[in-house]
């Protein structure tokens, strides 16, 4: 009987996890290819989604190429965040984005002057009380008509 | 003199004005400077590194816009090898390899040969346990519009991202990555074989060239992946190709310096080049 509640307790965790899992995807589809825009800019493939914890931060590392116009569209779907911090770094370690700068906008749109690849780093901040959970989505996507 | 002191109080507004405005651009250029990251702590800390490889319709329009050449499918993977894909790791390799021949075929027009690739896509996620990916009515809209190329991008997008999303959700990480790697090992195939029709353009062998930051790329998986068999056993392949790449891309730059023309020998280099490109590709679709 005991084994059973074990099974049982382990099952529903298991489910409950996917499901959450399976809901951020659906979030990241949902709401962060609305504001890609996918009828200008085409998605490319990716929709880095991942339940963060608060304080905890996620890294996306992708080719750029020169001259093609890019969106980035960072989502977080927690409303006991205010914010979320993204940063975009080049391979000299330099900050070449910080969206604290734009009062933490969601979207980015740039025109990369050299091929290089980037990084796109995620941190969700520090809860006041207790700790919160959100799910992240990293979501890019080029003009391919620019 | 009340003109003087109101020319001095003009004055004196205009230099704090300036200085303002100097000191201002300064510190932005200082901030600029200073506001770097410590990449190896930043990786170090974090919860989860995603690598983005560019997908399967994104990799055919970075190596084949513009390019008005006619293609040849002989280069593609049969559509008939789907039957030599027993392991899940092959099968994943394929699904990206597939997805990256129904990209190529469509964006050259040939209709009814990408529909067969994007069925072999289809096939292979349901073996791999991916429920739903794309239904027989999307494929069947497909046959009537397939002059649209923007939404045929947009279904091998769906497909890619679905399946992406259902390794990465379902523990099976490796999968997710070799599906990335087989479907840019695919394109860069395809180019390396179009760049000998094309006679070594220099659009095209630059393109070529700009694909290396992708070589670090999956430099970065496999080093971060060593656990995982699948992936290592591809180790040294894409390490000799790392190489070749970095002699190939300097001799191509040297060779474009003050607009000159690609050398004999950058062109050798290059067929190195692909040798290894095939290599590593018939190792995925045998």
């Amino acid at each position: 009987m005991k084994k059973l509640l074990i099974v049982f307790i382990i099952s529903l965790s298991l489910g409950i996890f996917t499901s959450v899992k399976a809901q951020c995807v659906d979030f990241a589809e949902k709401i962060g290819l609305t504001l890609l825009n996918t009828e200008v800019y085409q998605h490319d493939g990716y929709l880095n989604s991942i339940v963060l914890e608060s304080g905890e931060h996620i890294d996306v590392v992708k080719p750029f190429f020169k001259g093609r116009k890019y969106r980035i569209v960072v989502i977080a779907d927690s409303k006991t965040f205010e914010y979320v911090n993204f940063k975009v770094i080049n391979s000299n370690k330099i900050v070449i984005y910080n969206n604290k700068a734009d009062a933490y906008t969601s979207i980015w749109e740039f025109i990369p002057q050299e091929s290089e690849n980037l990084i796109i780093s995620v941190k969700v901040p520090d809860a006041k009380i207790g700790m919160s959970r959100a799910c992240v989505a990293i979501i890019t996507g080029v003009d391919s008509d620019y | 003199m009340r003109n003087k002191k109101k020319y001095i109080l003009f004055l004196a507004i205009v230099l704090i004005a300036f200085m303002a405005c100097n000191s201002e651009s300064n510190n932005q250029v200082v901030q600029n400077n200073i506001d770097t990251v410590d990449l190896e702590n930043n990786f170090e800390q974090a919860t989860k590194i995603f690598y983005n490889l560019p997908s399967p319709p994104d990799v055919a329009d970075l190596l084949l816009a513009n390019s008005s050449v006619e293609f040849n499918l002989e280069t593609l993977n049969k559509v008939g090898n789907i039957d030599l894909y027993e392991s899940s790791a092959k099968q994943a390799l394929n699904l990206g390899i597939y997805s990256t021949d129904f990209s190529f075929a469509s964006l050259s027009g040939q209709d009814q040969i990408a529909i067969n690739y994007l069925a072999n896509s289809k096939k292979l996620a349901k073996k791999l346990g991916i429920v739903g990916v794309l239904g027989q009515d999307t494929i069947q809209w497909l046959a009537r519009n397939f002059e649209n190329k923007d939404s045929l991008m947009g279904i091998i997008t769906l497909v890619y991202r679905r399946s992406e999303a259902y390794f990465n959700d379902n523990g099976k990480g490796d999968l997710a990555l070799l599906m990335a790697i087989g479907g840019w090992t695919e394109g860069l195939f395809i180019a390396t074989q179009l760049a000998e029709k094309m006679e070594f353009s220099v659009d095209i062998m630059d393109k070529i060239a700009e694909q290396r930051l992708s070589m670090d790329i999956i430099l970065q998986i496999i080093e971060s992946n060593l656990k995982e068999p699948n992936i290592i056993i591809y180790r040294d392949g894409f390490k000799k190709l790392n190489e070749k790449y970095l002699t190939y891309n300097k001799m191509l730059s040297d060779d474009l310096k003050d607009g000159g023309e690609i050398s004999e020998l950058t062109i050798a280099e290059f067929r190195s080049l692909a040798e290894l490109v095939q290599g590593l590709r018939n190792q995925f679709t045998n």
